[in-house]
């Protein structure tokens, strides 16, 4: 049966004209090659200090 | 770049292969499925340009401008040269009086949803509805407005507005879904109806009322046919049945005075033989009588069938229309404007009756139920097969019954898809899918 609520949950307010320029400035999202180089740069550095 | 090249590689490939099939369901009109796929696309690789362009697309297609105009910016700043999303904005610029009413829609649709969090679902309705007027095409307004007159209880706009959704968006899960249930609800409703449900009848029959109003010129031609009608079925099934007893008194006498004669024993067996021919030339005559009349009374039937069509047509029950529209043998039909009332009717509740088979089809193939979605997708190519998603809907009925293990269907699918459209995108898949079942 449909549940109104949890239905009405999944509806996000739509982005208007107004508020591009702003979600373009927000925009700060890694791809997976970024995130897996923050990875690769963390586990050199751990290892660095371990051999330290 | 700390990433090892094989792994880069890996990634860089997992994005194009995402942005490939994001482009397959774009092009099935599968919106919901592509926003995704486009979306996991970037994800992996924010460069990919060509992904982050064609979002903007689906985005835009779905109604919403501003989405579509982020990725594009987004875009030109990653690579200005040969770019398309310079193309889009620019063709956006130029028309800017049809972006600000869709900017216009978007708002109208964020006061609507704020409405129903407030619990104020009549005024998300009137809200909705003036989005939907600036933006037909406005996907997210069309679930929204469904949602709101599901739960105010007028399931069969509930019911339209699902039914539009599907047709902008044919892999909308979430509407297919709604649509089963709502479905099933209505099935399982109680006999005492809620007042509201009453309501929305009437409305609905008020609505029907004013479509029949509206369709001045068909219904002129209806009434000079149904006229014809009247008048030949008349004809056919009270002259026929007289004709008939005719046919039987002329042969009871005619009997008669061959069996007076002989029983006398007369010289005039010559006389008797004469009678005799007679007799059968007129039985002759009066069985062919009876086959005009036979023949006569089919075409009746016809008649009854088209004004059935054209009954169903005035009323604005579509689906019904479709059903006796198919049920017409044209070849019985010989009055020529019969025929291109027909076509006319035919004309207009076909298309839209098949796509909607098709959506439907294609709904629940992506749900996995092959046996319920070979019917649809049958119904939809019976309808109409030059569509532009006719290819599609062979398509997945050949993958219904693949599927479901019926090799030597699927196969004659497959190839009759190759032979009725050489140019479908669907041509690798299906050759693919032949080499497979053919081996």
């Amino acid at each position: 049966m449909i549940n109104f609520d949890e239905e009405l949950d999944k509806f996000k307010p739509a982005l208007e004209l107004e508020e591009v320029e702003d979600a373009i400035y927000a925009y700060a999202s890694k791809d997976i090659t970024e995130i897996l180089d923050e990875m690769v740069q963390e586990l050199k550095k751990e290892r660095e200090k371990q051999v330290k | 770049m700390m990433v090892e090249g094989t792994v880069y590689r890996k990634i860089k490939n997992t994005s194009l292969a995402m942005y490939n099939e994001g482009l397959e369901r774009a092009r099935e009109h599968d919106l919901s499925s592509a926003e995704q796929l486009l979306k996991g696309s970037v994800r992996f690789d924010k460069g990919n340009v060509q992904a982050r362009n064609l979002l903007g697309l689906v985005h835009l297609e779905m109604g919403e401008p501003a989405a579509a105009v982020r990725q594009w910016i987004l875009s030109k700043n990653m690579q200005q040269d040969g770019n398309r999303a310079v193309v889009f904005l620019g063709m956006l610029e130029k028309d800017h009086s049809k972006l600000e009413k869709w900017n216009q829609a978007v708002k109208h649709y964020n006061q609507a949803l704020r409405h129903v969090r407030l619990g104020s679902l009549d005024l998300a309705i009137l809200q909705l509805r003036k989005a939907q007027q600036l933006n037909p095409k406005f996907v997210r307004a069309h679930g929204l407005m469904a949602l709101c007159l599901g739960k105010t209880g007028q399931l069969q706009q509930a019911k339209k507005e699902l039914q539009k959704v599907l047709e902008l968006d044919g892999g909308n899960l979430l509407a297919s879904r709604w649509l089963r249930e709502m479905e099933h609800a209505e099935e399982n409703r109680p006999k005492n109806r809620p007042l509201q449900e009453v309501k929305e009848k009437v409305l609905d029959e008020k609505k029907h009322t004013r479509q029949i109003m509206v369709n001045q010129s068909v219904q002129q031609f209806v009434a000079v046919v149904l006229g014809v009608v009247i008048g030949i079925s008349v004809m056919a099934f009270l002259v026929t049945p007289g004709a008939l007893n005719d046919r039987d008194a002329r042969i009871g006498s005619l009997t008669t005075q061959v069996e007076g004669l002989e029983s006398k024993n007369i010289r005039l067996e010559a006389e008797v033989r004469t009678l005799e021919t007679q007799l059968e030339e007129k039985r002759g005559e009066l069985e062919a009588l009876g086959e005009t009349y036979g023949d006569q009374s089919s075409y009746a039937s016809q008649l009854k069938t088209v004004a059935t069509v054209f009954g169903h047509y005035l009323r604005g029950n579509n689906e019904e229309t479709v059903d006796a529209a198919l049920a017409v043998e044209d070849a019985r039909i010989q009055d020529p404007l019969l025929l291109e009332l027909l076509a006319e009717v035919r004309g207009k509740v076909y298309p839209p009756a098949a796509q909607t088979a098709y959506n439907q089809g294609y709904a629940l193939y992506n749900s996995r139920r092959y046996e319920e979605a070979i019917p649809l997708l049958e119904k939809s190519r019976k309808i109409a097969v030059d569509q532009r998603y006719s290819d599609d809907a062979l398509y997945y009925l050949a993958r219904c019954h693949q599927l479901l293990g019926r090799t030597d269907m699927a196969v004659s699918l497959f190839e009759q898809l190759l032979v009725d459209y050489p140019d479908s995108n669907m041509r690798n898949y299906t050759n693919n899918f032949l080499s497979q079942l053919k081996n």
